[in-house]
């Protein structure tokens, strides 16, 4: 199983959301992550096949997916970023009109709606209106849908939004048990997920696809570049001033700084391990949310 | 298919804003009856005396009496019937008054024009039809129910199509569904259609309910249903003139009820039909049902509640889809359509036409979804 993507670009009017974007995907799970606005969602709509791309061309397994048309979207299972439900439905009713829609036989849909409503742990509230459930069940209810016709590629935006920390892990493992024998793209800001689960990271700007590369890969580039240091309260505007600031955390001994530097900021500050927010931040200069 | 017609059809019979404004119709329909009341009495005893053949005594029996009492002080029964007496001589009149008319007609236009074929046409129905027969037909109970669809089925049906099938596209962008929806499999087919075959299955719901509600308040006020096979041209109600006593068919009330019954639901289902149309071009159901509205109701208003006659909006009455859901002057007088110098009659004439936008709003539909891209 092989998704190919090759150069694509979308444009809006004025705006270039994705350009030239090229990668090439098997069977795995890949994180997207890039700053708001970088086109990930656009990008995910095309591969989605609900967005036709300006110029270029997406292939699986070598076919143009505007070609194979519902063979494609057969195979595909799509959270989108947000949508709206039916208030009205119950989610047993909402899981069996989306199988409907997939094409599922009543019986097999019956069966398998059962199976994914206890997969994301839905099984106890399947039969209430969706309009009584809260923002997590209703994404627990998003992920089941995009399970249900066992999608050979997976896309997935922003899946983790509003889960609890358990309900954050036991996605994880479903997707990590998922991913042998499926293409699994995973758009989010929670780096956590992806450092949990990705096997490649694909790191995107304004529109761009900055690097696709393995996870360890990545983070090798930053090594020496991750510093940790106790500073006094009065030396961390000089430092954040002059380095990228990853973390700061109050002690007793005085403030313990993560500074992102190609140098030795401090003759006190120790090299430490890079992780997937000092990649973020190194690309991105942006705030993390852990 | 069948599973996703069934959940289509549960997205809009499930809104609550359906039941409101049903509950609604119901109440409105409710005070119209009530104050219908005086109308909704039965005289089957007081005709049945009178089924026969009218003489001309009876006529003069009739007129002196006219003139005699207080005309409107008469129960309403006794008065209709008098009406009704004294109007036989003046159908007899009119009909041949329509022969003579054809016969100058047909001396005066060549005979291979259209007007000359239109005319013989009239007098192959007209001679199909034969004279009036001088005889008391009681019908009032199918004459209130006719009326009742004619009136206030365009205000009904209009309501619940527009609530119930404005959202139908409208809202699946709103709540931005459609990502999901055109990412499945049968999203940019079968969904389309069982979208369109939901939006009819809807109608025909609404149909069946507001006829048989109207029927049954019917039945139960007047306590019968009676004139059921009577000529449609002698029937009426209570203090009106008859809707249909110039029409050139030769339907019973029962035969003419069904056709009505079955072009009402063609033309509320091609409604229903225009109002997805219109859905799918709009993430505002509102926008939707003030455009769906408006193409129902504003020709209907301007002519058949506000009696403004201007040439264009006649044109747009004739072929409007208020006119196929009151359906009384599709059939009322004799009109055709010159289809390239042949006439076609006007009810066959408007449904192809109805027949084909449907086609095309169809079609519109499936190309506009499929082709749609979720931003």
């Amino acid at each position: 199983m092989e998704l190919t993507i090759q150069n694509i670009s979308k444009q809006f009017k004025e705006l270039v959301a994705v350009n030239q974007f090229t990668a090439e995907l098997s069977c795995g799970v890949y994180g997207l992550l890039g700053p708001n606005g970088a086109g990930k969602t656009t990008l995910l709509r095309m591969l989605a096949d609900i967005l036709r791309p300006t110029s270029g061309i997406i292939r699986l397994n070598g076919q143009d997916i505007r070609t194979m048309e519902e063979r494609y979207r057969d195979v595909l299972g799509y959270l989108p970023q947000q949508f709206g439900y039916y208030r009205q439905f119950t989610g047993r009713q909402f899981l069996m009109y989306i199988a409907a829609l997939k094409g599922l036989e009543k019986r097999a849909a019956a069966t398998k709606v059962e199976e994914v409503l206890q997969l994301v742990g839905l099984g106890y509230e399947a039969d209430s209106k969706i309009k009584s459930y809260s923002g997590g069940m209703r994404q627990r209810l998003g992920i089941a849908q995009a399970l249900l016709n066992d999608p050979k590629v997976l896309i997935l935006d922003e899946p983790t939004a509003g889960l609890d920390p358990t309900e954050r892990i036991r996605f994880r493992n479903i997707l990590s048990e998922m991913s042998a024998n499926r293409i699994i793209l995973l758009s989010t800001h929670i780096v956590s997920d992806i450092e949990y689960v990705a096997k490649d990271v694909l790191l995107m700007k304004q529109g761009y696809l900055l690097k696709q590369d393995r996870l360890v890969s990545l983070l090798k580039e930053l090594k020496e570049s991750v510093w940790k240091v106790t500073v006094d309260e009065n030396q961390l505007p000089v430092l954040k001033q002059r380095y990228k600031i990853v973390n700061i955390l109050r002690r007793d001994s005085g403030v313990e700084v993560r500074i992102l530097s190609p140098d030795k900021p401090l003759l006190t500050a120790q090299p430490v391990t890079a992780g997937l927010e000092d990649l973020y931040l190194h690309y991105f200069n942006e705030e993390i949310i852990r | 298919m069948r599973q996703l017609l069934r959940y289509e059809l549960l997205k809009i019979v499930s809104r609550k804003s359906v039941f409101i404004v049903g509950l609604l119709l119901a109440a409105i329909y409710t005070v119209v009856i009530a104050f219908h009341a005086e109308y909704y009495q039965d005289g089957s005893k007081e005709y049945r005396s009178y089924a026969r053949e009218i003489t001309a005594e009876d006529i003069q029996r009739v007129d002196e009496r006219y003139k005699r009492s207080n005309w409107h002080q008469l129960p309403i029964q006794e008065k209709s019937i008098m009406e009704d007496i004294s109007g036989i001589p003046n159908m007899l009149h009119k009909y041949e008054e329509q022969l003579l008319d054809i016969e100058i007609r047909l001396m005066l236009s060549q005979p291979d024009s259209y007007e000359y074929k239109k005319t013989k046409l009239k007098e192959k129905l007209l001679l199909e039809q034969g004279p009036p027969t001088a005889q008391l037909y009681y019908n009032m109970p199918w004459g209130e129910l006719i009326y009742m669809v004619d009136q206030f089925g365009v205000a009904f049906m209009g309501a619940m199509l527009l609530i119930g099938l404005s959202p139908i596209y409208s809202a699946e962008y709103a709540t931005r569904m459609d990502s999901l929806l055109l990412s499945s499999r049968h999203g940019r087919s079968r969904l389309i259609h069982a979208k369109c075959l939901a939006a009819i299955l809807y109608t025909l719901l609404c149909v069946l309910v507001f006829q048989l509600i109207n029927m049954g308040v019917t039945a139960l006020l007047f306590g019968n249903l009676d004139g059921a096979t009577t000529p449609l041209d002698s029937m009426r109600r209570y203090g009106a003139t008859r809707p249909f006593a110039e029409y050139p068919y030769s339907f019973t009330v029962i035969e003419y009820y069904f056709i009505q019954l079955g072009v009402q639901t063609i033309g509320c289902a091609a409604f229903a039909i225009a109002v997805t149309f219109i859905s799918s071009l709009s993430r505002s159901s509102l926008v939707t049902m003030l455009l769906a509205g408006g193409v129902l109701g504003i020709p209907y208003l301007l002519l058949d509640v506000r009696n403004i006659r201007y040439p264009i909006i006649e044109w747009m009455v004739t072929f409007g889809y208020s006119q196929f859901i009151r359906v009384t002057h599709l059939f009322n007088s004799f009109r055709t359509v010159n289809f390239f110098g042949e006439p076609i009659l006007y009810p066959i004439a408007a449904l192809a036409a109805l027949l084909a936008v449907t086609a095309v709003f169809v079609l519109g539909t499936t190309l506009l979804f499929r082709r749609r891209q979720a931003c």
